[in-house]
């Protein structure tokens, strides 16, 4: 689900020669694609809430305004968020917080370095539509002053959980979701 | 296949490269109808990083007819003169760099600049111009970006090998539009002199 990564490293940006060599190993592409994170936990779990149904969602992304199911989801409780096990057979935990007006901050738990990254999801009826920014665009997307983020490495990164639900409220504002999740009826 | 060169020229090709180009089979736009509001002349290149802009590499922008060659490389050593169109002289070679474009007004000061590619499918791609008073700004239109960018959702692109294969000049210009209001130039030309 978040396809992010803060892997590449966490100082300075690569050169111009670095980054030609990047373009030929997608994994370096991916990675380059970071997120928008906190080194600091943003979030108390005790706070999570708990705003979808378990069970199947298909997962959909846009196509000149057509949306295409990519793939399945499955979604089960995992004490106070969610794990989502994708058909390929990759799993997730994410922890929902309000952020206000049908938006939820997901908080990704399950990072193999202890990392924290966010993304958000707006209910729309019985779907949620799903905002990933990356680092990559996000730095550039017309936010105000305020809710700029501080770039570490390929990181955009907040120390005030604040600052960082407002940037990403500012940021679905003005930008189309990533995909969207459809519960699947049984 | 090949990816396409969005524009093969310093910081903002590579980003542009990795998140895939705004491209079409065939022209959108008419290259014998270019404008040339730019000043030809060195330019200082800056970089946006998170509200300031960064020095980075100088060029060189010159203007032949309606287009504009763009180098980094002004004083490439390893540039050989070539045969002239007429074979009878010879010309000085455009370094390895140089990027050759025209530009085209959408309105609202904003300027859309038509690349060749030497891709197998994508033989034009796409990036838009603002000018400024010092001398233009960039903004480095990628397809997964444009993807994002409200008022682009609607528009009828092919989106293969990450490049978004636009299908209409009024589909381009909405894309463009939809990216400059979303997001801040990525790389900024600062006129330095002739």
């Amino acid at each position: 689900m978040i396809a992010c990564s803060r892997s590449l490293g966490r100082r300075g940006r690569l050169s111009s020669t670095q980054l030609w060599r990047a373009a030929s190993l997608s994994s370096v592409a991916v990675a380059l694609s970071a997120c928008v994170g906190s080194k600091e936990p943003l979030f108390n779990p005790a706070t999570a809430v708990m705003p979808a149904p378990i069970g199947q969602y298909a997962e959909e992304k846009s196509n000149s305004g057509a949306w295409t199911k990519i793939g399945v989801v499955a979604v089960t409780r995992d004490a106070n968020g969610y794990r989502i096990e994708r058909d390929s057979g990759s799993t997730e935990r994410l922890t929902f917080y309000p952020g206000g007006d049908r938006f939820y901050v997901a908080a990704l738990t399950s990072t193999p370095d202890k990392q924290f990254i966010y993304a958000l999801f707006r209910k729309d009826g019985n779907r949620f539509l799903y905002y990933e920014p990356r680092c990559s665009d996000f730095q550039f997307v017309r936010l105000p002053k305020a809710l700029w983020p501080v770039i570490d490495g390929t990181v955009c990164e907040y120390d005030s959980r604040r600052k960082l639900v407002d940037a990403l409220l500012a940021y679905a504002s003005m930008s189309e979701p990533n995909k969207r999740y459809v519960p699947i009826e049984r | 296949m090949r990816q396409a060169p969005c524009w093969i020229g310093g910081i903002l090709a590579t980003a542009t490269l990795l998140s895939g180009c705004i491209a079409s089979e065939k022209p959108l736009l008419d290259g014998n109808a270019g404008v040339h509001p730019i000043q030809p002349g060195r330019y200082q290149v800056q970089e946006y990083v998170v509200g300031n802009w960064i020095n980075r590499q100088d060029g060189r922008l010159k203007l032949a007819d309606s287009t504009y060659t763009w180098t980094e490389k002004p004083g490439d050593k390893e540039a050989k003169d070539v045969p002239c169109a007429d074979s009878q002289s010879t010309c000085i070679a455009e370094p390895a760099d140089a990027l050759k474009f025209t530009l085209h007004e959408i309105g609202g000061g904003l300027l859309l600049a038509m690349v060749e590619s030497n891709d197998d499918r994508y033989h034009h791609v796409y990036d838009l111009l603002e000018i400024t008073p010092h001398g233009a700004v960039r903004y480095g239109m990628d397809c997964e970006s444009a993807q994002l960018s409200r008022g682009s959702e609607s528009v009828r692109m092919e989106s293969t090998d990450s490049t978004c294969n636009i299908l209409s000049a009024d589909g381009l210009k909405a894309v463009a539009r939809a990216f400059a209001k979303r997001r801040f130039p990525s790389v900024r030309y600062v006129w330095t002199g002739p």
